[in-house]
């Protein structure tokens, strides 16, 4: 008998089917060493972290480009409404990658309110030879998707879409920067994190370049402003995704030295004002509010770190008041309220602006300070206890333990300065900054809903200063200035005990 | 479109997937487009040129089958033949003068003009060298002399004879392929074949190692020393040197290699275009192994219709300068080009003319056949292609005299140290350079007795995948491309 012949198609099948495997193997491989050759940054790091949330865990989430990184916090927004927020920002970000970005977050949030930082409604466009690094940058972390295909289609020539899908491409050169790919194992390795949301805080820094920055800064005008047809576009989807999935949106606008004290800046806020209101959507200009927020022109020197970006005291200043606003028009849950543990641990492990009201962890970090003060800033603001600890190279935490039965809402109507002045050897202090007298780590407090009566606070500072002067601490409010705590001839270590 | 460039891992995907899906009907058709469109993306306007060339000689295929059904005598009937092959050559070889030598050859009037004292004021024509010209009118010119000679029937197609003288992978720098190879295949229904796709894909893999791993990151080096000689000596220029001969080797070999693989996939079978030429043990068998599809064009379009072997030595002799100087020519409008030709007519010249010497009275320095003689051989054989590369590769003839001079100063200290990471390579570099030759060549010596590609398809399949996998990543990882655009394939130029 015959044997029947087995059809052809099944055997193309198999093969097809090996092919596909192949392929997928080796995209897997390829996109493992893009990985490992690609220098890890910021941006990345806020997908990566986003990605690990819990699935619909946030309440609100902030889209946009380096202003909203430097600008919102969401620790501070979470402190004052009691939620969880995030920040899931790029550099140089446009409005195509914001709106692709909201895509993809929200296949994995639902938040109720989403916050546009409209520094990316510029009408410009990245679809050009110019800008390829920030476009690469703000595309690496997003997980590949069809939303990934759409952001680079709608943002890179097609002759560089292959390019910036396969980062190995572009970074295959580093194979030559072994410690770059020890760096990026080691970090693989090492497992998971602080909590980190998404915020990068920046210190003031009045150095002669920031002060010629300040002084030079370009005065644009914006009499003839107009939204670009591709902004326009997009912020009609986002419209469209806002009513399909029940969010609100606010556009945003961080603050910016030279837009305040700018004379045109107006006609720009009008039209974004007419643009955004147009959709039903809402729209805070921090350039408008900036006065009553105490973010005045003379104040640049803590409000912004260059002429640009907000510093970290001008970034808690604005997401306190955009916190406020959240909870006054009632656009987010009641939150957590200190009732939930594990909101309160997430909190817990918040550096700075935060004033705690449980009694001080223990820690297992260095203690490079420590002393009983018994300090009072104002009659009812004690200071009992202060600690500088090390947190790794160059990072310090200060730590102020306050005396029982503390007046928060006196606290609340100050904020704290923080001066450090570096003892002027060659060795301690860069050439750049020989010119100006201290480190500036201005914060302002908010204060955790209260269960106990223990305070504490701690404000983290970042300096490559190692042998310092001293160190001045103290509460100020418009015209007034309380009694200075100073601390001298500190010696921070500069390696890791 | 160059190979090594993004849109290509776009562009030759789609074009496979969707031929293989296309009725027999419309293959040709598909293939024709793409193929337009390939070579459309370096200028557009170059398309007219190759239309042009691509009607000539479909008409001249088609008169000269006419000629033959005409009641006329064979007289008639020959002069008539010789007549259409005329007209088809001259307006081509008119184009491809006008395009590449028409500035070279008016500049060289001048100069000589001047130095005799005259004055000429010579105008130079601001047009861009339309890419592969040199590639797709010797082609195009092979169809009409294969017709002419009665070797294969005109083509009445169109559409199939545009595709012959158009096919993308090799249009711009072949291999030359010939009628009766390649036209046939275009009336062929082509099949999805997983074992051609298999074979072509590696051959392409191997073409782009060549290229992308070995003669982009050379080039550094060459470019380096040959774009400013003076500023070099004795030993870095004899490491440019060799490092051009294996530059220019895997830039070209990889073109064709990628070329043919490419040929492959699609179902379409190409002449080999290279024969691992370095192991060579004559000129004689070095033009055997090199650019094969070049040389065997014009020994049987240039070489035999001189005469070829028949007649005396002398006569023979001139033929081989002809055909070396027009080879020369054919590279580039550059007297550097002819100087080159003429070092390797010259080689052969003096090769045969020793080689009957020997074998007239007997001299046997060692034996023959031996290992240490072929080593010997090849060697010898090396230096002289390497040298003559001295003048392919310089910019100008003073350029090359300078490194002639300046070959043997010895500076031996300048290959020791950090000295030899300031020619453009860095250690790293360097490093990846020297052990990619090493490797080019370990695959060459084991090509002698067994087909590599044969053996990776006999092995176990994770090793199989393992092999593909690994030099894919070693391509893409250890690559030279990415900083600058992707470097074009020298060959274009001509």
């Amino acid at each position: 008998m015959e044997s029947r012949k087995r059809p052809s198609l099944y055997i193309f099948s198999f093969k097809a089917l090996g092919g596909c495997l192949f392929l997928f193997l080796f995209t897997l491989l390829v996109n493992r060493f893009g990985v490992l050759l690609n220098e890890y940054d910021d941006v990345q790091q806020r997908w990566e972290y986003f990605y690990n949330l819990p699935e619909n865990s946030l309440e609100v989430l902030i889209l946009g480009n380096s202003h909203a990184y430097s600008t919102y916090s969401p620790d501070v927004i979470d402190a004052v409404c009691g939620i969880d927020s995030y920040l899931l920002a790029g550099n140089s970000q446009k409005m195509e990658q914001t709106y692709y970005n909201l895509k993809e977050a929200l296949k994995y949030q639902s938040p109720r309110v989403v916050v546009i930082q409209a520094t990316v409604l510029s009408g410009d466009s990245w679809k050009t030879e110019t800008g390829d690094y920030r476009v690469y940058s703000n595309l690496m972390g997003m997980k590949f998707s069809w939303n990934k295909l759409k952001a680079i289609s709608a943002q890179r020539p097609s002759e560089d879409y292959v390019g910036t899908l396969f980062p190995l491409l572009r970074n295959h050169n580093n194979w030559k920067r072994t410690e770059l790919i020890g760096e990026n194992l080691a970090r693989e390795e090492s497992g998971k994190k602080d909590d980190y949301r998404g915020f990068s805080p920046r210190v003031s820094e009045m150095t002669p370049k920031v002060m010629r920055q300040f002084d030079n800064a370009k005065k644009t005008d914006y009499s003839s402003f107009e939204l670009g047809r591709l902004d326009l576009h997009y912020m009609g989807e986002i419209k469209k995704l806002s009513l399909k999935k029940g969010f609100k949106v606010i556009y945003a606008m961080s603050p910016k030295y030279p837009d305040i004290i700018n004379p045109t800046y107006l006609s720009k806020h009008k039209v974004l004002e007419k643009e955004i209101s147009n959709l039903g959507h809402e729209y805070i200009d921090y350039n408008m509010l900036a006065d009553s927020i105490g973010l005045l022109p003379r104040s640049f020197e803590n409000g912004f770190i260059e002429y640009q970006h907000t510093s970290y005291y001008g970034a808690v200043q604005v997401s306190k008041h955009l916190a406020q606003h959240l909870k006054d028009k009632n656009l987010i849950h009641k939150g957590h309220e200190g009732k939930d543990k594990e909101w309160i641990a997430r909190m817990g492990t918040k550096p700075e602006y935060i004033i705690f009201n449980e009694s001080r962890p223990k820690t297992s970090k260095t203690t490079l300070y420590s002393s009983e003060v018994d300090f009072k800033f104002l009659d009812s603001i004690v200071v009992d206890k202060l600690d500088i600890i090390k947190k790794q190279n160059g990072v310090y935490e200060v730590i102020l333990q306050f005396k029982k039965n503390l007046d928060v809402e006196k606290l609340m109507q100050h904020k704290f300065y923080v001066h450090l002045y570096p003892d002027k050897k060659d060795t301690n202090i860069r050439d750049d900054r020989k010119e100006f007298g201290y480190e500036n780590f201005d914060f302002i407090p908010v204060v955790l809903p209260r269960t106990r009566q223990n305070y504490y606070i701690i404000r983290e500072i970042e300096t490559e200063i190692v042998d310092v002067a001293k160190i001045d601490f103290g509460l100020f409010k418009s015209g007034s200035r309380s009694e200075r705590l100073t601390l001298e001839n500190i010696k921070l270590t500069k390696e890791t005990d | 479109m160059l190979f090594n460039s993004e849109q290509f891992l776009i562009f030759f995907p789609t074009v496979t997937l969707l031929f293989f899906l296309l009725p027999k009907k419309l293959q040709w058709l598909w293939l024709l487009l793409v193929s337009y469109y390939f070579y459309m993306s370096w200028n557009p306007s170059y398309a007219i040129l190759i239309l042009i060339s691509t009607v000539i000689t479909y008409l001249s295929g088609v008169y000269l089958g006419k000629v033959d059904s005409l009641p006329l005598s064979d007289e008639v009937k020959k002069r008539r033949k010789k007549l259409y092959v005329s007209i088809s050559f001259s307006s081509n070889l008119l184009i491809l003068f006008f395009f590449k030598y028409f500035n070279f050859f008016n500049e060289s009037f001048v100069e000589v003009a001047q130095l005799l004292g005259i004055e000429v004021h010579g105008s130079r024509f601001n047009v861009l060298l339309p890419v592969g010209i040199s590639f797709y009118t010797f082609q195009a010119l092979s169809y009409t002399m294969d017709v002419f000679r009665g070797k294969i029937l005109p083509e009445k197609h169109f559409g199939r004879y545009a595709l012959f003288v158009s096919f993308f992978p090799q249009l711009v720098a072949g291999p030359i392929e010939r009628s009766t190879n390649l036209l046939p295949q275009f009336r062929q229904h082509k099949k999805f074949d997983h074992n051609r796709i298999r074979e072509g894909l590696l051959l392409m893999m191997w073409g782009f190692f060549q290229k992308v791993v070995i003669a982009d990151r050379l080039a550094v080096l060459v470019d380096t020393v040959y774009n400013d000689p003076e500023s070099f000596k004795g030993v870095q220029l004899g490491l440019a040197t060799v490092f051009f001969a294996f530059q220019i080797l895997c830039d070209f070999s990889g073109y064709s290699d990628i070329a043919i693989g490419a040929s492959k996939v699609l179902g379409f079978d190409l002449m080999k275009n290279f024969e691992r030429p370095y192991f060579s043990k004559s000129i004689k068998e070095f033009w055997r192994r090199w650019h094969i599809s070049l040389s065997t064009w014009f020994r049987d379009y240039l070489y035999f219709p001189l005469g070829g072997n028949r007649g005396s030595k002398l006569y023979v002799y001139r033929n081989l300068m002809i055909v070396f100087l027009v080879s020369g020519l054919w590279h580039g409008a550059n007297w550097t080009f002819v100087v080159w030709g003429a070092l390797h007519g010259s080689y052969l010249v003096i090769e045969d003319y020793m080689n009957g010497i020997w074998i007239k009275y007997r001299f046997t320095i060692m034996n023959n056949k031996g290992f240490s003689s072929k080593i010997l051989k090849v060697a010898l054989n090396f230096m002289l292609v390497t040298f003559a590369w001295i003048f392919f590769r310089s910019n100008t003839l003073s350029d090359s005299f300078y490194i002639v001079k300046n070959l043997l100063v010895n500076n031996f200290s300048k290959l020791f140290g950090n000295e030899l990471y300031t020619m453009g390579l860095d250690k790293q570099d360097f490093s990846i350079a020297v052990i990619s030759v090493l490797f080019l060549l370990l695959i060459h010596g084991l090509q002698r007795k067994t087909s590599l590609s044969k053996w990776v398809f006999n092995q176990w399949m994770p090793i199989r995948w393992s092999i593909y996998i690994g030099m894919a990543l070693i391509i893409l990882i250890f690559g030279y491309y990415g900083e600058q655009k992707e470097a074009q394939f020298i060959y274009f130029q001509f």
